[in-house]
């Protein structure tokens, strides 16, 4: 389990992390959002024991990051915004150096550096230098690096950027496996639908300042208690707008431009829906669908953040 | 920690290190390396020929002047060796963490369980092991020394151990200045500098006694440590009462202690947040200190007592003037250890804090000056100066850390800090040295009006340099308030 209390970083005047407090549990996959120089990359590189805190502090599995700092590296793979690799250095080179230094008995080198390359798909490439694999393909070696010694907690900070739509794919899937492995994988981004769709917690960061933080659908929920709804109908959608807009649970109805269709803000719950519904049918208006409106990261992204700087 | 899980950890570090293990992977890897050593074995092999075969063709054929034309051929061929390795060294120390650091490996290597000493021993083994492959391809060329005559392999085997501790020195150093720069051209150059003085420094020690030593065997461990006298100091030794210990001896323990603290000092770069470490590497350099400046007074500097003195501060000067931009600079930039946090407090003196340094830097010239004084006057009556002169060092470097305080008052940064101070140390204290050095004669008289003069009384005139301690403390305290009210005044500025 991983807790974080109050960590805060300031760097001279400016205040990069404010008093983050949160707590994941093993299996969690976290979507950790901000836009450029929210902070994401001074708190995870907190948690990766490479920056001191100026306040606060954070504990894995009960080992604290200022306390005992070799404890909770033995835990954590942290991959960067940044490759790191070295030239004219063999990929199984590499995984054995990471081996080495993570302490892995000599013997088991050779199976472990196997069994990583076989989950990130790279086997094939085992005696390839570093240097000629594709963006993607080293993107993966460095996720294979991070894995060896079997880490419960792993961060990744923007592992999505710079690659392709498919290798984002699969690495995405990558991502799914860890946490379906139990371990707590904290994955940042400036792009929202890149983590919208497989993490199960997320959390905002503005400007330091931990803005939302929950379950995907709970965040939606908090930033949007109304939901919108579009009503398609076969014709007399403005006889539908002013019906709709004297209905109590309604706070905002609109026409859709071109179409004959209403867009409604809508507060009630399902049961007001169905309401909703048999109210319009018994005043005879044609209804042909309602359908419920997607309500993605992105617009809750948008919606929070530009809040903030107001 | 159990003695077991130490000897473990001592194992993993210097046998089984992964980053020596890397590092040599890549060194030895496809034709590159057989390329370089082809071409550096060639050219010893061609210059020890065209050497060899100058001596040779010499028209008078004594067995005087084959002896000595052995001799001096051996003694050619050993300094061009060190010369060398020895430019070599620096090169190869000073790119080893900065390009990693520039690749920004380091992070890696660091959100692992690492300690700053496992990586750092992994990079002086991959840089030193360098230096002995290239020693070891020499040894055919030193042959030829053994087999005509003039050296003997114990000769050679001792004289390589000594080049290839200044090598270690060398590299130690380079690996210090890769960790503190954050570019590879300032490393380099920082190491070559470095190494060039440690030098230039042992050679001219061993020049100087050379001219008041009449038996070769008898020069001093210091002269010994010279890698360009390596040959000489193969069979020298040193009495300790009535036991002959051999010169190399003292020049391994020397310069691995300061191998030591400067891989000490580079950890404390790499994981500022270990506190502990700080204290350690402090400690430790105290203790070198003294263990080192005790040492000095089995080397006899040939003069008056007033004159060894004189040496003593020269000493303390070569030891504090890479160390004093980094104790007593403050600034941001570098981490919240180096925010300025005071002038001067003793409770400090060893967490690496900057209020911390002024007294540290005092200690240790108190350390190492009083050591050679209390072990001095163990065996010898001390010129009664002595500890009163030890007031001048105090003095002198009381006013260049209180200086260090006002360039970091005035800068931006803490490497605009350092970097500053350390110019205007140059300025003021060595500049106008080696400006009069050439008109020695005719600005004797004059020699107080520089800082460094009274270390330069060599005619023991045994004057106590009352207007140097005076001024240079008054001066060191004005420099002390000024920082400090500049500090608050830019406080109370509205910026
Ligand atoms: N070493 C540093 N010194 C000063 N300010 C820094 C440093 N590193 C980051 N910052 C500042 O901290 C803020 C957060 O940066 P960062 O954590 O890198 O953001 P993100 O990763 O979310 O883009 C930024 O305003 C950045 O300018
Ligand atoms: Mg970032």
């Amino acid at each position: 389990m991983l807790e974080l209390k109050n960590l805060s970083k300031s760097y001279g005047g400016l205040t990069a992390v404010k008093d983050l407090s949160f707590s994941l549990n093993p299996g969690d996959v976290f979507g950790f959002i901000g836009s450029n120089g929210a902070g994401k990359t001074t708190t995870i590189r907190m948690l990766a024991t490479l920056l001191e805190p100026t306040s606060g502090t954070a504990t894995l599995n009960g080992a604290d990051i200022i306390g005992d700092p070799m404890a909770v590296r033995a835990m954590l793979g942290y991959m960067p915004d940044f490759f790191g690799l070295y030239d004219d250095v063999k990929v199984w080179e590499y995984l054995d150096f990471f081996a080495t230094i993570y302490r892995i008995a000599p013997k088991q080198r050779q199976a472990v550096i196997s069994s990583v390359l076989e989950l990130t798909n790279l086997t094939g490439k085992r005696d390839a230098f570093i240097q000629s694999l594709s963006r993607g393909m080293q993107q993966r070696l460095c996720l294979a690096r991070c894995l060896v010694h079997d880490p419960a907690l792993l961060l990744l900070d923007e592992p999505a950027s710079g690659l392709d739509p498919r290798a984002r794919a699969e690495l995405k899937e990558l991502i799914l496996e860890l946490g379906r492995m139990g371990k707590i994988v904290i994955v940042s981004s400036h792009i929202l639908p890149e983590l919208s769709d497989f993490c199960n917690t997320v959390g905002i960061l503005e400007a330091g300042d931990l803005l939302a933080f929950g379950p995907v659908s709970e965040i939606v929920q908090q930033i949007r208690p109304q939901r919108v709804l579009r009503i398609e109908l076969l014709d007399r959608a403005s006889d539908a707008l002013s019906l709709l807009e004297s209905h109590s649970p309604v706070s905002a109805a609109s026409l859709v431009d071109g179409k004959p269709e209403v867009r409604v803000e809508f507060s009630g719950d399902l049961e007001a829906q169905v309401e909703l519904l048999a109210m319009m049918v018994k005043n005879g208006l044609p209804v042909v669908s309602l359908q419920e409106e997607e309500t993605n990261l992105e617009d809750v992204f948008m919606k929070l953040t530009t809040g903030a700087v107001n | 920690m159990s003695a077991q899980s130490w000897i473990a950890a001592q194992r993993e570090a210097y046998l089984a290190n992964a980053a020596a293990t890397r590092d040599f992977r890549v060194q030895m890897r496809g034709a590159r390396s057989v390329l370089i050593f082809g071409i550096y074995l060639g050219l010893l092999l061609l210059i020890t020929y065209f050497t060899y075969s100058n001596l040779a063709g010499d028209e008078q054929r004594t067995l005087m002047n084959v002896q000595r034309g052995l001799q001096s051929f051996r003694d050619f061929t050993t300094s061009l060796l060190a010369f060398g390795v020895l430019m070599i060294a620096p090169a190869l120390a000073a790119t080893s963490i900065v390009t990693e650091r520039q690749r920004q490996s380091l992070d890696l290597v660091f959100s692992a369980p690492v300690t700053p000493k496992y990586y750092l021993v992994g990079k002086m083994i991959s840089s030193y092991r360098y230096i002995w492959m290239l020693l070891a391809l020499a040894l055919p060329t030193s042959a030829v020394s053994v087999v005509l005559g003039g050296a003997t392999w114990y000769d050679i085997l001792i004289s390589y151990l000594i080049i290839s501790m200044s090598a270690l020195v060398l590299t130690a150093f380079g690996v210090l200045m890769s960790t503190l720069s954050r570019n590879i051209v300032p490393a380099v150059i920082y190491s070559y500098v470095f190494g060039f003085f440690y030098c230039a420094f042992l050679a001219s020690e061993a020049s100087a006694e050379s001219a008041f030593h009449y038996s070769r065997d008898q020069i001093s461990f210091l002269a010994a440590a010279s890698p360009f006298n390596s040959m000489l100091a193969a069979r020298s030794y040193t009495l300790l009462g009535s036991v002959h210990v051999p010169n190399w001896i003292f020049v391994v323990v020397l310069s691995l202690m300061i191998a030591k603290i400067c891989l000490s000092a580079a950890g404390t770069v790499l994981m500022p947040s270990d506190k502990r470490l700080v204290v350690q590497t402090r400690l430790h350099g105290l203790l070198y200190l003294a263990i080192g400046f005790s040492a000095l007074t089995i080397v006899d500097f040939g003069g008056a007592a007033r004159h060894a003195t004189a040496l003593l501060a020269t000493f303390a000067l070569f030891v504090l003037t890479p160390l004093f931009p980094f104790v007593c600079c403050s600034g941001y930039g570098a981490g919240s250890r180096h925010y300025r946090n005071g002038s001067f407090n003793v409770l400090r003196i060893l967490d690496g804090t900057p209020a911390g340094g002024l007294p540290f830097l005092l200690l240790c010239v108190i350390v190492s000056y009083g050591s050679y004084g209390l072990v001095k006057s163990q065996t010898a009556t001390l010129d009664p100066s002595y500890w009163l002169f030890g007031l001048y060092p105090l003095s002198l470097w009381f006013f260049i850390g209180a200086f260090a305080q006002v360039c970091s008052s005035l800068a931006g940064s803490l490497q605009a800090a350092r970097t500053s101070s350390f110019c205007w140390f140059l300025i003021l204290v060595i500049l106008p040295l080696v400006c009069l050095m050439p008109f020695w004669d005719s600005f004797k008289d004059y020699q107080d009006v520089i800082l460094l003069g009274p270390m330069l009384d060599f005619d023991g005139k045994n004057a106590l340099p009352l207007v140097h301690i005076l001024s240079l403390s008054c001066a060191g305290l004005a420099a002390v308030l000024f920082a400090r009210l500049s500090v608050t005044s830019k406080k109370r500025s509205p910026a």
